[in-house]
């Protein structure tokens, strides 16, 4: 029961997760989304909501439309010129070739310390440089599938 | 004719009324969930938006200080039908500052 109070604290201390699906929901972008970890369902993370899309339709008022990540969208923050300079080096050598991670605001459940997306990582490029490091770098190193309890099953096989 | 506008672009801009007098920056945007999605309802300007969006006043008004801010925090609520984003580079009021203020007082 003392612990009770702690806890509170230290609940309060954590921004409650915000539901983005229900109406009448207000919300400060730019606190509440920008710069926020993106995770999946299983709370893998995208990395973080570099940039925000505001869509305008005809004379109604802007509505977000969806979420960007990559150091492209980073690099146009810190200046035009730096970021024209990222992108032509993203396009050149990075794994995506320059190209950003876009999460459309469907998506998303919640918003709090991290924003709760209703997808799964791998239909995003988001681990394009993991995925690119496992079959280039990872792969090629000898007994890279070895895992724990993997030579008993083999044992097993062949007796 | 739908019109794209990166967020984080416009953190920052100056914000000029239409008689060119300086409102503000802009720091923080406020929307709300609807039917047919998130809306933005208005833009915040001046330092209180930032200290908004920092979420910890105190020690935000206080570096402020220290940086040379003068006075009680500025801010300004802008609708979003009052903000002109043909051009997110340069964004504009569609009305002057004083009709601004009586609207949001």
């Amino acid at each position: 029961m003392a612990d009770e109070p702690k806890q509170q604290q230290k609940g309060q201390r954590h921004r409650q997760a915000v539901e983005v699906r229900v109406p009448g929901t207000e919300l400060m972008l730019v606190r509440d989304v920008l710069d926020n970890r993106m995770v999946d369902w299983r709370r893998r993370s995208l990395g973080r909501a570099d940039g925000l899309v505001l869509v305008q339709d005809g004379e109604g008022p802007p509505r977000v439309a969806c979420l960007e990540s990559g150091p492209t969208v980073l690099g146009r923050r810190l200046g035009h010129r730096f970021g024209k300079w990222v992108q032509r080096l993203a396009r050149r050598w990075g794994v995506r070739r320059g190209r950003v991670v876009r999460i459309d605001w469907a998506k998303v459940k919640s918003v709090g310390v991290d924003i709760d997306l209703n997808l799964d990582l791998d239909e995003t490029e988001a681990w394009a440089l993991e995925h690119w490091m496992r079959r280039k770098v990872i792969g090629r190193i000898p007994g890279h599938s070895f895992k724990k309890g993997q030579d008993h099953e083999k044992e097993g096989e062949q007796a | 004719m739908s019109r794209k506008i990166h967020l984080e672009r416009l953190l920052g801009k100056k914000v000029y009324d239409r008689d060119g007098r300086k409102a503000g920056r802009i720091e923080e945007v406020r929307a709300r969930v609807s039917a047919e999605g998130c809306l933005v309802e208005a833009y915040l300007l001046g330092r209180a938006g930032l200290i908004a969006r920092l979420s910890i006043p105190g020690l935000t008004q206080m570096v402020l200080g220290f940086a040379g801010a003068k006075g009680a925090p500025t801010a300004r609520e802008v609708p979003w039908h009052q903000m002109d984003l043909t051009d997110p580079r340069r964004p504009r009021l569609r009305c002057t500052l004083e009709e601004l203020n009586g609207k949001s007082k």
